[in-house]
């Protein structure tokens, strides 16, 4: 019974831990500026300079402001390199915003 | 209750006597954990951040889209979105790139808006002169220079030009500003040679935030070369670039998956001769398939929650303690000029349970099936040897 | 003396409907009596294995009865076999077949494990057992460091951790000399001294002619050919 009661012991240390940890960084409903540090500075930031993307990965437009990039900047950043690994394999030019429809017009159709 | 502690006694001694293997065990386990743990700690701080900073990004930004690709709009354009009810205010904005080919740095140039005030975690103010300039965290490291230094850049033409910096962000704001130049926007289309007639992109705000997708699609309507981006698309950017489905999360998780699906095969391939003797022996002695089964769900249960509440904690003193120093060259790529930040730990409890489950859960099945197998057959195997 | 086990047309076939079908008993009837000490000899294939494992509820009958204190046994669900062959019938394997990684203690109180009783109760009986078998300072050494007697001795303080009415042993002495047969047999002798009833399968004369064998049953091809009191 000893080893049974250490073991939970163990566990029950470790989870406590674990859930001081996990807590401390839950991002519960609310608005999440709440819990970012310096959450209003950084809108203010934002609002002033206008900013739309994270100056997370500078390597290439898509990576570097991902919302605004279109879908070419992909292929033509670097001549002779149609990807930025490994960054281009996590970030991927996006979607939105572009529409257009290719359609077939059969012969004799309109 | 009595009988499940004496089990779990049992199960416990018979997991010391191989100590080795399944310390070995606990630790690819936990390890494989704390990769998983790692990258969605990580991803969920950066996407809290984005999500939370960008919130006051602009209503809707105005592409120009030429031969397929983003090109520069025309300021005239303005007037015709002025015009359509709704519209609280257009104005241009004006930015671009400039490489550097010594240390291979890509920067951001950005003109300022018309506000003079100062901003929080900026130190110093934003450039009022043609010759000034306020720049990030990450171009004072790449190139050291201080406040009332200057920075000497090439324009279009060739020529050199000096700007002295009168502006550094702060390190807090490293995540948004570490790799831009302010400029003022004079100075900005001078540089570039942008004609003032033309903008890299609009920017549009609204009365009502409720509008803002109608107005877009008027906007894409009466202006059919444009491409509106409303700030909503840009939080959905984020939102899906560091989800669960994600680039980020789908290239490391594989890998890690993987790993993880070698060490449940493992397990389920089979018992040894040695396991299969020792259930064969237990139930000849009046164990129940059920008694059986309990020390094999004990076995994962013990296995799995230890290796996972030290692939956690491993995880999280990887991320939010160290800076996550084995994900960020996957980030940085070749990018030059990478953030130095320390990531906030923000965290969705309910992804650490599903990440919990998806381990958990799997592993124990992989112990507990090939067992039942086992489990279930007659004792007597045990008699002949 | 109260029939304890009854055997009725017992029949157990291997392999059914395949072609490596074997017939290990065939229609065997047989009562076995409260505090008898039995001998079953037989030549090699004969049955004697299979006929045990079915009497300790170990494996279930093809067809045909056995009925333990009067309850048919032999179609009951897997968890009160289970807990019968736990509180009823205590085994003596050839092979021992003790967890060998683990301590003495530890195998002794393996049985009793899956039962309310508390752990302090079981480690008492344990040590006591030991204690009976001279092996009281060995309880924290592991199986593999043991002799072939002392393993033996261990085995049969396991096979005694339930109280059990009924022993079973299946060729205990293959692996013994003559010295440590003779003990067990003062041991078995002693157990059906307070009233045990005991099974043994031999093919060793020095088990089935000594004194304490009250009863001998020779089997052949799954039949009983023989069934004799000294
Ligand atoms: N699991 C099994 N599958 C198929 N046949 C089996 C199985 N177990 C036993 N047999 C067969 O049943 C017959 C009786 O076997 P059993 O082990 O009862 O003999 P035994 O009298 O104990 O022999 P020995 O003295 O050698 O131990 C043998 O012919 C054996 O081949
Ligand atoms: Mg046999």
């Amino acid at each position: 019974m000893f080893k049974s009661w250490l073991f939970f012991i163990f566990c029950s240390i470790l989870a406590l831990f674990l859930a001081a940890l996990l807590v401390q960084g839950a991002v519960t409903s609310g608005p999440v500026v709440a819990s970012l540090p310096d959450g209003k500075a950084k809108q203010q930031l934002v609002s002033r300079l206008r900013l739309t993307d994270l100056s997370l990965c500078s390597e290439a437009r898509y990576t570097r402001h991902p919302s605004q990039a279109d879908l070419f900047s992909a292929f033509q950043d670097y001549p002779g390199s149609f990807e930025h690994f490994p960054t281009g394999s996590i970030i991927l030019p996006q979607l939105e915003g572009f529409n257009n429809q290719l359609r077939i017009v059969r012969q004799g159709e309109n | 209750m009595r009988r499940l502690l004496k089990i779990l006694d049992f199960t416990l001694s018979s997991l010391l006597k191989r100590k080795y293997k399944n310390f070995a065990l606990i630790a690819v386990y936990a390890f494989t954990i704390a990769v998983l743990g790692s990258v969605l700690f990580l991803t969920q701080a950066l996407k809290y951040e984005a999500t939370g900073s960008l919130e006051t990004a602009p209503d809707i930004v105005v592409q120009r889209i030429f031969a397929g690709r983003h090109d520069l709009i025309p300021v005239n354009y303005a007037e015709t979105i002025r015009r359509l009810p709704g519209v609280k205010s257009v104005s241009s904005r004006v930015w671009g790139y400039y490489y550097d080919s010594l240390i291979k740095a890509n920067l951001t140039f950005l003109a300022s808006g018309s506000d003079r005030q100062t901003l929080d975690l900026l130190e110093g103010r934003l450039p009022l002169a043609d010759d000034e300039c306020s720049i990030g965290m990450g171009i004072q490291s790449a190139f050291g220079p201080a406040i009332g230094d200057s920075l000497a850049l090439e324009d279009s033409a060739g020529a050199t030009k000096t700007f002295q910096v009168v502006g550094l962000f702060r390190a807090e704001s490293n995540l948004l500003t570490n790799d831009l130049v302010i400029f003022q926007e004079q100075t900005l289309r001078a540089f570039f040679n942008i004609d003032s007639s033309l903008a890299t992109d609009l920017i549009v705000e609204v009365y009502n935030p409720r509008e803002t997708k109608t107005l877009a699609k008027k906007i894409k309507y009466h202006l059919a070369d444009t491409r509106p981006i409303t700030r909503d698309e840009i939080l959905h950017t984020y939102e899906t670039l560091f989800n669960w489905r994600s680039g980020m999360m789908l290239a490391v998780a594989t890998g890690a998956l993987i790993a993880f699906c070698i060490l449940a095969w493992d397990k389920a391939t089979g018992l040894s001769a040695e396991e299969k003797r020792e259930i064969g022996i237990l139930k000849a002695l009046g164990w129940e398939t059920a008694d059986v089964l309990t020390v094999k769900l004990w076995e994962g249960l013990v296995i799995s929650l230890t290796s996972l509440l030290i692939g956690l904690i491993g995880a999280w003193v990887h991320v939010f303690v160290f800076g996550a120093p084995a994900l960020t060259p996957l980030l940085k790529g070749w990018s030059v000029l990478y953030p130095d930040f320390a990531y906030t730990a923000l965290i969705d409890i309910y992804q650490v349970f599903v990440l919990a489950m998806l381990t958990v859960g799997p592993y124990i099945a992989c112990t507990l099936i090939p067992a039942w197998k086992t489990a279930v057959t007659d004792p007597d195997l045990v008699m002949r040897g | 003396m109260a029939g304890l086990l009854k055997i009725d047309q017992l029949t157990k076939i291997f392999n059914r409907h395949r072609p490596d079908e074997t017939t290990a008993l065939s229609d065997l009837s047989l009562t076995i009596l409260q505090e008898e000490c039995i001998a079953l000899t037989g030549p090699s294939g004969s049955g004697k294995t299979t006929l045990l494992s079915l009497l300790g509820c170990m494996s279930r009958p093809t067809s045909g009865n056995i009925l333990f204190q009067g309850r048919n046994i032999s179609r009951l669900p897997e968890r009160f076999l289970a807990q019968i062959r736990r509180d009823s019938f205590g085994f003596i394997f050839q092979q021992y077949n003790l967890l060998r990684s683990h301590t003495v203690l530890e195998n002794l109180m393996l049985p009793l494990y899956p039962t309310d009783r508390q752990w302090k109760e079981i480690r008492r009986r344990a040590l006591e057992l030991l204690e009976r078998f001279q092996l009281g300072n060995m309880h924290s050494k592991k199986i593999t460091q043991l002799s072939g007697g002392e393993q033996q001795r261990v085995a049969i303080a396991r096979a005694l951790m339930a109280d059990p009415e009924v022993i079973i042993a299946d060729e205990p002495t293959a692996h013994l000399d003559e010295q440590l047969s003779a003990e067990l047999l003062d041991i078995l002798a002693t157990l059906n001294g307070e009233g045990k009833t005991i099974i043994i399968a031999t093919h060793d004369p020095f088990i089935y002619a000594a004194d304490i064998i009250q009863r001998r049953i020779s089997l052949q091809h799954g039949h009983i050919t023989a069934d004799t009191m000294p």
